[in-house]
């Protein structure tokens, strides 16, 4: 069993935020002003929920939300752990040993995590927004669509990490933008109400993940 | 449109059918991304049940899926501009249907190893499928699910088997059984029990299905 602690926060962007978002997606200089205003609106995220996640529940979700066939993702982030925290001494770590670059460091696989972070953000998005998946876009953005109860649209979109959770929750900060300009983007163009949910996985151990979540309210 | 093989389907063709069905602005990108999973489901489906659509599946289920949702808004008194729709879902599942063309050929081949879900109707009326499911080396075990787009009564759930979760997708402990209960689908993993156990969690998830309450 996964314990998963869960942090989240609330983004309200103004109309004219709004506009300076939609803006921004062709114009360099104004992803800057976006980025400067929306650091103004940023809050600190506030412990919400501590969740216990079987196995099996976390195996169903990843089929259900990874946009690839991932092969025993739980299994490859466990033989990682074990590889990184020095319980084999032995290198070659995939992928092939010959192939790796001078200067690229050794890293865990980019499938298993995008896969197990594609699961938890479709299980969070299910159980504390009461969605259910409309579309699992191939090669788009954002990475599920999902509706909940009351007829709102969640644009979901997920990040992971085995790194330090202060870097992934960087990294979440960069992507709140695009989700933004999109979101509002969304909001013109349709008559339900739109909302953009960036989940931020990190992958601290085999047993133990933190998800950031980040609602964006346009 | 009636789906064999898809807990989903039939919940996303009723929201296609309602974003479309507004007056209006309409639902641009929702509507976008909708019909293109509904397509990538249908095409699925088609190109395992159906021999037909092994060639150019993705002409032939657009083909359908379009049609389908004309005659429904039709009986609405609507007639909704597809064809933007229609070449936005050509252009993103060119690839995936190729895909899918040559695992539903590969399918084919080696038929012996594939077992088509098994019908049956809950308690209730409801009907459901149940299929055996066997992925890698760490999942192997039977799935449930309701094609019609009925969903599992929570309370029922709750009242019945004591469960703590508050929303799907759910863990149910029956037993020596862990099932993971989700809207319309029921899945059990028997990778660690004895061969004459599998008839016992069936009996067990038969059960469950009658929770189902219809759409």
């Amino acid at each position: 069993v996964i314990t998963l602690s869960v942090f989240r926060r609330q983004i309200s962007l103004s109309p004219t935020l709004q506009a300076v978002a939609k803006a921004s997606a062709s114009r360099r200089g104004l992803q800057v002003r976006f980025q400067q205003q929306l650091n103004q609106c940023l809050v600190d995220y506030q412990p919400s929920d501590t969740l216990e996640v079987h196995e099996d529940l976390l195996r169903w979700c990843i089929w259900q939300f990874s946009e690839q066939v991932v092969f025993e993702p739980l299994e490859e982030l466990g033989i990682w752990f074990n590889y990184s925290s020095g319980q084999f001494l032995s290198p070659g770590y995939p992928p092939l040993y010959y192939s790796r670059a001078e200067n690229r460091p050794v890293s865990p696989s980019k499938t298993a995590i995008a896969g197990i972070g594609e699961g938890i953000a479709g299980f969070l998005a299910q159980r504390l927004y009461h969605c259910r998946k409309l579309a699992r876009p191939i090669h788009d953005f954002p990475d599920v669509v999902m509706v909940a109860e009351d007829a709102v649209i969640y644009l979901v979109e997920s990040k992971a990490s085995t790194g330090l959770p202060e870097s992934l929750r960087q990294t979440i900060d960069a992507e709140v933008i695009r989700l933004a300009a999109y979101a509002s983007a969304c909001s013109e163009l349709n008559t339900r109400p739109i909302r953009g949910l960036l989940v931020g996985t990190a992958l601290n151990t085999e047993t133990e993940y933190q998800a950031f979540l980040t609602e964006v309210l346009v | 449109m009636k789906f064999l093989n898809s807990p989903n389907g039939a919940f996303l063709y009723n929201s296609l059918i309602s974003l479309l069905s507004v007056q209006g602005t309409p639902n641009t990108l929702i509507v976008e991304a909708v019909l293109t999973e509904m397509v990538k489901e249908t095409m699925r489906e088609k190109a395992l049940f159906d021999a037909s659509f092994q060639a150019d599946p993705l002409q032939k289920t657009l083909s359908l899926v379009i049609q389908s949702i004309h005659a429904d808004l039709g009986q609405l008194k609507l007639e909704p501009n597809l064809k933007s729709y229609a070449e936005t879902t050509e252009a993103r599942l060119k690839y995936g249907s190729r895909e899918i063309a040559e695992l539903s050929k590969a399918a084919s081949e080696y038929g012996e190893f594939w077992a088509a879900p098994e019908p049956q109707i809950s308690a209730q009326g409801v009907p459901y499928q149940v299929t055996k499911l066997s992925l890698g080396n760490q999942f192997s075990g039977i799935l449930g699910f309701a094609i019609d787009g009925s969903t599992f009564n929570l309370a029922e759930l709750q009242a019945r088997y004591g469960i703590e979760g508050h929303w799907f997708p759910l863990v149910v402990p029956v037993e020596e059984f862990i099932f993971v209960v989700d809207y319309s689908s029921v899945l059990v993993n028997l990778k660690d029990v004895s061969p004459g156990q599998w008839t016992k969690a069936k009996d067990k998830l038969t059960e469950m299905m009658d929770t189902l309450i219809p759409p």
